[in-house]
């Protein structure tokens, strides 16, 4: 059991970090955490466990942006691996936190490695498009980025939850608190990036109203996503309603 | 003879898009493969037998390249309608190809990271996990569903958009006030979703407790009387001051890694 599970999750961390098939980025890699919590809920016959698990290990990663290429945080590894881990040590979900955001660290840093690597078959892909070999474009599109992600993340993925899991519970058990401790404040931290991306990327200064009004209406009424969401839906019409009359 | 696209080859090139388009993502040209393996299913389809022609198609999409992953569709339709007035003997040069897609990658690409990233994604996201902390497996089955059925539909629809009516159509979106007021709007609705989420999502507090003589006071609980969740905010907003003068990702999480270990070994933060 521990054997499959391993590999499938190896697997999953690879595709989603490579993109494969792009569409899934946003699925299977923003949700990693999520996703992952679950399917490993129904693979070790506890759906309730994954589902704590996941769902709290993703909440550090609700608010990460990809904006340009460059990313905030790393919801895959932290995610099929982190979320793996974690649940195979039978930890508590504050610890998952830890062991998710230190691997999610370690992921944001392959990524620039990875994409380095794929330089690499750029000159390759210009010998075949000489040829007009449309057929040797494709792969190096396609199949030749496998290999580096299957180096980069799938062997050290594999061998990480097949051997490290059952090391880490070990190793959890005589964790010093205070690392820990220190590890889940990073952990806590690490929202604020993606959520300042986004916030860099929608900015103006006409809209500073409604950034307050966001705040606001969790840090101190306590509303959720949804309600905000649909205040913002129709303050926003207000706002276009007002804004198109001016440039009209 | 007339060379047309037919519907096959067109969603053949929407999927190779949508499936391989960040595949093999480099710094070097960024998506400039995935964007040409979304043109080889038309490539092979207007030059079946002209290996010259293949050659210079490929080589003018093996360039730099960089957008939103489903938005960005759309300039793949506009430039498989430009291939095949091209093949057709029409006056495009690679020259103006290449401009089309400079020029429409990145407004299209701010539209799609504000749709996509700060509504789409980061809602379902809210939603399903909050369903999942409360133990329903609804919430990560509803997530896959709904997201992918976004990135598929949205992708196909506009890449159709973008081949049917070409370039003219999405430049005068773009160009027009009435879009930008629709980005602005949609801007005000995803930063009012980011301030919520700076409440709910960033959990920063402070364990310092001050000891006046005879009574201790935590400051965290002076903190919340002032303000709830208010060193979430100025984190954020700090964290936002090193993005916007353009410090790299990577290095603010490691900025942000020291100060997590830092401050939480010394119980000033947690």
């Amino acid at each position: 059991m521990l054997l499959i599970q391993a590999l499938i999750m190896a697997t999953l961390a690879m595709l989603s970090k490579c993109g494969m098939p792009m569409w899934s980025r946003w699925s299977l890699g923003m949700g990693a955490p999520l996703i992952a919590g679950f399917l490993n809920g129904i693979l070790m016959g506890d759906v309730a466990y994954g589902l704590q698990m996941g769902a709290s290990i993703m909440l550090v990663y609700v608010g990460v942006a990809i904006i340009g290429g460059a990313i905030s945080g790393d919801p895959m590894l932290g995610g099929w691996l982190g979320v793996t881990a974690s649940m195979m040590a039978h930890a508590e979900p504050e610890l998952g936190i830890t062991v998710a955001s230190t691997l999610g660290i370690i992921g944001s840093l392959l990524s620039p490695l990875e994409r380095t690597l794929n330089s690499g078959w750029v000159a390759r892909a210009h010998a075949y498009a000489e040829k007009g070999d449309t057929k040797g474009v494709m792969r190096m599109a396609t199949l030749a980025p496998m290999l580096v992600a299957f180096v980069l993340y799938w062997i050290p993925g594999f061998i990480l939850l097949y051997l490290g899991a059952p090391a880490l519970e070990g190793i959890l058990a005589n964790f010093p608190p205070q690392i820990t401790k220190a590890l889940s404040t990073v952990g806590k931290l690490l929202p604020a990036l993606g959520l300042a991306m986004l916030v860099n990327l929608l900015f103006k200064n006409s809209l500073i109203p409604f950034i307050i009004f966001g705040f606001v209406a969790t840090a101190y009424l306590g509303l959720g996503t949804m309600p905000v969401a649909f205040i913002g839906v129709g303050l926003a019409i207000l706002h276009y309603i007002y804004t198109r009359k001016e440039t009209e | 003879m007339e060379k047309n696209l037919d519907q096959k080859t067109l969603k053949k090139s929407w999927l190779n898009w949508v499936s391989f388009g960040q595949q093999c993502y480099n710094y070097e040209i960024m998506q400039g493969l995935g964007f040409a393996s979304s043109m080889i299913p038309i490539i092979n389809k207007l030059y079946p037998d002209d290996a010259e022609a293949r050659k210079a198609a490929l080589e003018r999409h093996l360039t730099y390249y960089n957008t939103e992953n489903n938005w960005g569709a759309a300039v793949a339709g506009i430039v498989a309608s430009m291939e095949e007035e091209k093949a057709n003997g029409a006056n495009i040069t690679d020259g103006s190809i290449n401009s089309i897609k400079a020029a429409l990658s990145g407004p299209l690409a701010g539209i799609g990271d504000t749709v996509t990233q700060s509504l789409v994604k980061t809602c379902l996201l809210g939603i399903c996990c909050d369903m999942a902390l409360k133990g329903n497996a609804l919430g990560p089955i509803l997530f896959f569903v709904l997201m992918s059925a976004y990135c598929l539909g949205l992708s196909k629809y506009v890449f159709d958009q973008g081949y049917k009516s070409g370039k003219t159509s999405v430049t005068r979106l773009l160009a027009g006030g009435k879009m930008t007021a629709v980005t602005e709007a949609l801007g005000a609705l995803g930063l009012m979703v980011v301030g919520s989420m700076i409440a709910s999502n960033v959990n920063i507090a402070t364990p310092l407790v001050l000891n006046l003589g005879q009574t201790s006071v935590s400051l965290q609980g002076i903190l919340d009387a002032i303000c709830p969740k208010l060193l979430s905010l100025v984190t954020v907003f700090a964290v936002y001051r090193l993005v916007n003068k353009g410090v790299k990702p990577i290095k603010i999480i490691g900025i942000l890694f020291v100060v997590g270990i830092i401050g939480g070994l010394l119980g000033i933060l947690g």
